[in-house]
């Protein structure tokens, strides 16, 4: 009895494990991007704020990821100065001129159960690297370097948090421009109470 | 533990296996697509909704809509509160509109067919073999047939100049719903070819002869509405309404009293009502004498002897409806028959009789419901051989009408057949050419449904990419242009309409410039004025029409009918939605059925549920047979416009019952195939049209039943089980069953002596007779601390913070039982909302339904009369102040939120089910499988929901992605969400307006003066004291005989 039960244990454990080996999981390699886009050359070398691309991040749930025409505007112009910047910048007028949107991946990816709003947090003050990390600084974005997991226990512990806040708006490091880079020695503005997230779960779950 | 395993044993199993689940449930997802626009348009937002006005084209009522969409994809129709025919609301079948456009059997682009096989050849081919055969038969002037929908629109003309400029041409608009005896027994009796406006709100008394004008009578959304204003109860008055008809359809249900009469004995009703009418009747002078020569041989014994309906009843019908033209009597609809001119001619002498022309019937609206006379369609189409080309546009004759008529081999032997419809249907299966239309929800046009409504009907999304199609107002501008006609130059039909949209904007006495009125009409969804009605006077001519006082009996009638899910025209009859939602009054699901009345079979040895035989002269039908008391004894009846042979998924599940494991359906496990629901009921009915009006006729004499010696797969929803056969109400005739509330008042009824003070609560009394419990506590105390106390104390004894709770919010919602008439399109709604699975016909006959909301059905026997009462109550989550739900959940996936809503949190479920087993009002649903949506249905779903996976426990959320996307707005604008901003989705769609949602903590909301006002509200359950937050307001009655 003893034997069969260990048996049976150590089957299921072995399809279990078989079904790990199978391809739905997600490897480094499946988040190339159809186009190698650098947010360091945008966001820090040429100072590109981030809402200047992501334009829906104050005022809706999604911050979006900017339609092929807003590439299209500058890029129409500016053709790059190295081959390999030339040659990912050519991507763009092929896919403009066949008419097709990039298939681009998502690394930030929340589970489809969870209604998060941008508009939220970016209204209560905080800055996209809190969530995001020092994406301005990377040209290559990958699964390891995100700041955060977006795990619930890490929504959690910040909801949990009384944030600093000066009018309203959370304090946090003073920046060029949102996501930018930091001003050293700027001014703290003067603090005046404290906000606190929500802990009802239909917060983010939907 | 046992003596096989020591304890030692039982962790080692338990880890490995343990850690394998745990193992694969941390599995990651797959790399997600994220897909930006090329150029999105400038007021374009992702993630959050953008609403467009538009008009419905289910039927010709064309109910003004509102169709939100989400990153570009239309996701929920609402009906437009703007609009005078359906402000606000829609019907069941307006809502699975959406279902019409993501359909899985539409066409997916042009093909040509000969005999059967067909193939694809796109549209560059399609539109050169069309103007190659439309040249041709202009060069030779020849035979065009145009049959299109029934519609009033800009497209209409348009249509009419492309098939006339091709040589003789007809176009005709085919309907099946038999409307032109309506129009024609007003140019009879009135000189007036019209449907008037019925404004049943200005009546005290209401009689329907057979006309179900909640379910699908001209325009039901409008006289659901107007019938609501007259029959509910409000400031102590609450109108009459007597439904006289064979049969008792859920129309029939909601009045004060079903008076049952053989089929075609209506219009002598009428006229012994009118007979009755006359002598106190205004009429004076030879009109009155040529009436009461007309009306003589309708003396109330004779009515009596020929209808079997008492002189008593005759008597007192006649004393309610002599109201001094504030009463209406309207007939019609399916249970007509083939003399249906001449009932409605005898309505309108009654109308007459009793002075309501002008009152409650007004003339001068003319609605353009229903189509060309069907007679003349079919006369047409027999002829299709003659035609050089047939163009049959989004209508199914093939399917809705009798095969007896001849049109299917007609069709066959015509030359050429061009099928312009949206869907791969029976008729265009016949076609040489199939050109798909776009649907109405990607295409332009316009709709006059009655003068002075000039609705505007746009695009609410991009064409869907997996269906090559074109516009059918583009198509046609197209193929007149390509065969060198005049008048169609324009660049496309939107253009087109813009034109004609001119004279609109001369007609309303708009001055401004035309791109703003234009504006404008989007946004409202059209132009809205009011009608100028019209005087019409009485013409004897009517008196020449011979209403046998005599009916003639030749073996058992059948009706067949239309419900509010099932519309004889069959276009609704392949979507899910509505297969799904059990028909109100039978609860039945995915199948047709025959009522038949229980003494009427067990005469001839059939119970309840057994497998019969309808044979009809021309053809028969297998179908399940259905106990209904609330049928006259010789008739029978089968709803129409189901049995479509059209591919669609069949939601079985594709395993057989394994013991050992659970089985895991994955996607590639489903099967998506033909298969067909149910039986035609319109197929084997003998062909017969109205001699006067040419209206299909949907009764058929003659016909016989018998039993086959099977039982039936018939899955019904009311809990229908063994166990209630053998209980103490039972009715054992034919093994029915017991269909009554079993005292546990749901459904609680108080009268109108009480409501008005002068008689004693009895009602009351008699629905909790069998309740074993009250909660009649001496002190009136409640032994549970308020919810606010309860936590505030735990919170405090664990030395946390304490959490706010209903401030500001507490969402309840009170439902008035006097106003639902049970009708559904809320169910329909909830479905769309929610992204509630479909799970067939196998699943639901094991109770695995996923509805969140439920229309439950009581029918209990009156007393006195003897006929059923049948009670209707939505059933949805309470979202209980102190839910039996939230405390036995062993890992707190359901919880009180601060808004007072039980909430859901799905991927904390681990599906132990506890919650539902301890929920009284059985409200939450397991999901035993993970459903699918097949494509392109997927496409419907809403992204503020989630799509819920097998496992997990469900339920109704009070709409919360709604209440959450109010707030949102509310928080954006730095104030609190006001009263009646957030309409849950099942309220939004009520036409009778029986639903209320809102903020209780508000003193000034809708929903806190209903339930702190009302003298009739009540809680379901109340003694178990869960602390529901939905009041349900007690139906009103005349009088105590009820129930």
């Amino acid at each position: 009895m003893r034997k069969i039960l260990l048996g049976l244990s150590s089957l299921i454990a072995g399809v279990m494990i078989f079904y790990l080996f199978q391809p739905q999981v997600a490897v480094a390699e499946d988040f190339q991007q159809p186009i190698a886009f650098s947010h360091k050359t945008h966001a820090s070398d040429n100072k590109v704020p981030c809402e200047f691309c992501h334009i829906y991040a104050r005022r809706s749930n999604s911050s979006g990821i900017p339609p092929l025409v807003t590439c299209n505007q500058c890029h129409s112009v500016i053709k790059g100065t190295k081959d390999d910047q030339k040659k990912e910048i050519k991507k763009i007028e092929e896919y403009w001129n066949k008419k097709q949107p990039v298939p681009w991946k998502k690394i930030h990816d929340l589970p489809d159960f969870v209604h998060f709003s941008h508009k939220r947090h970016v209204q209560a003050g905080f800055d996209c690297t809190e969530c995001h990390g020092e994406i301005s600084n990377l040209d290559v974005i990958t699964m390891d370097d995100m700041k955060a997991d977006l795990s619930m226990g890490w929504c959690v512990d910040c909801h949990k948090k009384e944030h600093i806040t000066s009018g309203d708006k959370v304090i946090g490091q003073v920046r060029e421009t949102r996501g930018g880079p930091v001003v050293q020695n700027a001014p703290q503005p003067k603090q005046d109470g404290t906000l606190q997230g929500s802990k009802d779960c239909y917060i983010c779950h939907k | 533990m046992s003596k096989g395993m020591k304890r030692r044993d039982f962790f080692k199993v338990a880890a490995t296996s343990g850690a394998a689940v745990a193992v694969v449930g941390c599995t990651e997802d797959p790399v997600e697509k994220i897909i930006p626009m090329l150029v999105p348009p400038s007021d374009y937002v992702p993630a959050v909704s953008i609403h467009f006005a538009t008009t419905c084209q289910e039927c010709a009522a064309n109910c003004g809509l509102i169709i939100r969409t989400r990153e570009g994809r239309a996701i929920k129709a609402e009906g437009n509160p703007e609009h005078p025919l359906s402000g606000g609301g829609i019907c069941a079948i307006g809502q699975s509109s959406l279902q019409g456009m993501y359909s899985p059997s539409r066409a997916k682009s042009p093909a040509t067919q000969n005999d059967g096989s067909s193939s694809l050849i796109g549209w560059d081919k399609g539109l050169g073999i069309l103007s190659e055969k439309l040249e041709a038969t202009k060069a030779k002037k020849g035979k065009v047939l145009y049959i299109g929908p029934a519609r009033s629109g800009s497209i209409n003309k348009l249509i009419d100049r492309f098939v006339k400029g091709l040589g003789s041409a007809k176009y005709l608009r085919f309907d099946s719903s038999p409307t032109n005896s309506i129009k024609q027994a007003n140019q009879i009796t009135f000189n007036k070819n019209e449907i008037p406006d019925y404004q049943l709100e200005k009546a005290k008394t209401l009689i329907s002869f057979g006309a179900d004008f909640l379910e699908s009578w001209v325009y039901p959304v409008k006289l659901t509405k107007s019938y609501t204003e007259m029959h509910a109860f409000k400031h102590g008055v609450k109108g009459k309404y007597y439904h006289v008809s064979p049969h008792m359809s859920l129309t029939g249900s909601n009045a004060d009293e079903w008076v049952s009469c053989p089929s075609g004995g209506e219009a002598i009703i009428a006229l012994g009502i009118a007979n009755q009418l006359l002598g106190k009747s205004k009429i004076s002078g030879s009109e009155k004498k040529a009436l009461r020569d007309y009306l003589e041989e309708f003396s109330a014994e004779q009515v009596a002897s020929q209808t079997g309906v008492r002189t008593s009843k005759l008597e007192e019908l006649a004393k309610e409806f002599g109201k001094n033209g504030k009463s209406i009597a309207i007939a019609g609809g399916n249970t007509a028959g083939a003399d249906a001119t001449q009932l409605q001619v005898a309505v309108n002498i009654l109308n007459y009789v009793a002075g309501n022309i002008g009152q409650t019937i007004v003339f001068g609206a003319d609605y353009r419901i229903g189509g060309d006379s069907t007679e003349e369609i079919v006369q047409a189409l027999k002829d299709a051989g003659k035609y050089d080309i047939v163009f049959i546009e989004n209508v199914n004759p093939a399917y809705a009408l009798p095969q007896d008529s001849g049109v299917v081999e007609a069709l066959k032997g015509a030359p050429f057949v061009v099928s312009l419809s949206t869907e791969r249907d029976e008729t265009s299966a016949l076609a040489h050419l199939h050109l798909p239309t776009s649907h109405y929800f990607e295409s332009w046009g316009d709709s006059t449904p009655r003068n002075g409504v000039f609705g505007l009907q746009q695009p609410v999304m991009a064409k869907l990419p997996m269906f090559s199609t074109k516009e059918i107002g583009d198509l046609i501008l197209l193929a007149g242009s390509s065969a060198g006609l005049s008048g169609f130059d324009a660049d496309n039909y939107q253009e087109y309409l813009k034109e004609q949209w001119q004279a609109v904007q001369k007609k309303m006495g708009d001055r401004s410039a035309f791109q703003t009125f234009w504006t404008d009409s989007l946004k409202k969804g059209g132009q809205y004025r009011d009608f100028s009605s019209d005087k019409v006077s009485f013409s004897t001519k009517a008196l020449k029409q011979k209403v046998k006082s005599s009916l003639s009996v030749n073996g058992m009638t059948l009706l067949a009918v239309n419900t509010t899910l099932h519309h004889s025209n069959g276009a609704a009859a392949n979507r899910s939605w509505l297969m799904e939602v059990p028909h109100p009054i039978t609860q039945i699901v995915w199948d047709s059925w025959v009522e038949i009345h229980p003494k009427t079979a067990v005469k001839l040895g059939i119970k309840h549920g057994d497998l019969v035989e309808v044979k009809t002269p021309k053809g028969s039908l297998e179908l399940a047979a259905y106990f209904y008391y609330g049928i006259e004894e010789n008739t029978l009846v089968v709803p129409a416009g189901m049995g479509r042979s059209v591919p669609f998924p069949t939601y079985k599940s594709s395993h057989g019952k394994s013991i050992i494991t659970p089985v895991i359906e994955t996607k590639s496990d489903l099967r998506v195939e033909g298969f067909k629901v149910g039986e035609n009921a319109a197929g084997v009915l003998p062909f017969k049209t109205d001699a006067q009006s040419g209206d299909l006729v949907f009764t058929s004499g003659g016909v016989s039943i018998k039993p086959l010696g099977k039982k039936a797969y018939l899955v019904t929803m009311d809990g229908q089980f063994k166990d209630d056969i053998e209980a103490l109400e039972a009715d054992t005739l034919g093994l029915m069953g017991d269909r009554s509330q079993k005292g546990r008042g749901f459904v609680q009824t108080t009268t109108m002596g009480n409501m008005l003070g002068h008689s004693e609560e009895k009602a009351h009394g008699h629905h909790l007779r069998h309740r074993l419990y009250t909660m009649d506590r001496k002190d009136n105390t409640d032994f549970y601390d308020p919810r606010e106390e309860d936590v505030a104390y735990h919170a405090e004894w664990a030395g946390k913070k304490k959490p706010k709770y209903y401030d500001p919010y507490k969402w309840e919602m009170s439902i008035d039982l006097d106003r639902c008439t049970g009708c559904s399109a809320c169910v329909v709604a909830c479905y769309a909302e929610n992204n509630i699975p479909v799970v067939g016909k196998d699943r639901n006959a094991v109770g695995r339904e996923m509805s969140w909301l439920r229309i439950e059905r009581y029918i209990e026997k009156n007393e006195e009369t003897g006929t059923p009462e049948i009670y209707y109550t939505p059933e949805m989550c309470n979202q209980c102040g102190n839910a039996g739900c939230e405390p036995v959940c062993p890992v707190y996936a359901t919880y009180h939120n601060e808004d007072g809503i039980n909430a859901m949190i799905y991927n904390r479920c681990v599906g132990t089910r506890y919650c539902s087993n301890n929920c009284v009002y059985k409200q939450r649903k397991y999901n035993w499988r993970s459903y699918e949506f097949p494509s392109p249905l997927h496409l419907q779903l809403n992204p503020a929901m989630t799509v819920r996976e097998m496992g997990v426990m469900e339920k109704c959320n009070f709409c919360y992605s709604r209440i959450r996307e109010m707030k949102d707005i509310a928080k954006d604008q730095g104030r609190v969400v006001a009263d009646s901003e957030i309409k849950t989705a099942c309220q939004q769609t009520c036409n009778a307006k029986a639903i209320t949602f809102g903020n209780i903590m508000d003193k000034q909301s809708q929903v806190n003066k209903i339930v702190s006002t009302t003298k009739r509200g009540y809680k379901q359950l109340e003694e178990v004291n869960f602390k529901p937050s939905i009041t349900y307001l007690k139906k009103v009655k005349h009088n105590n005989r009820k129930a």
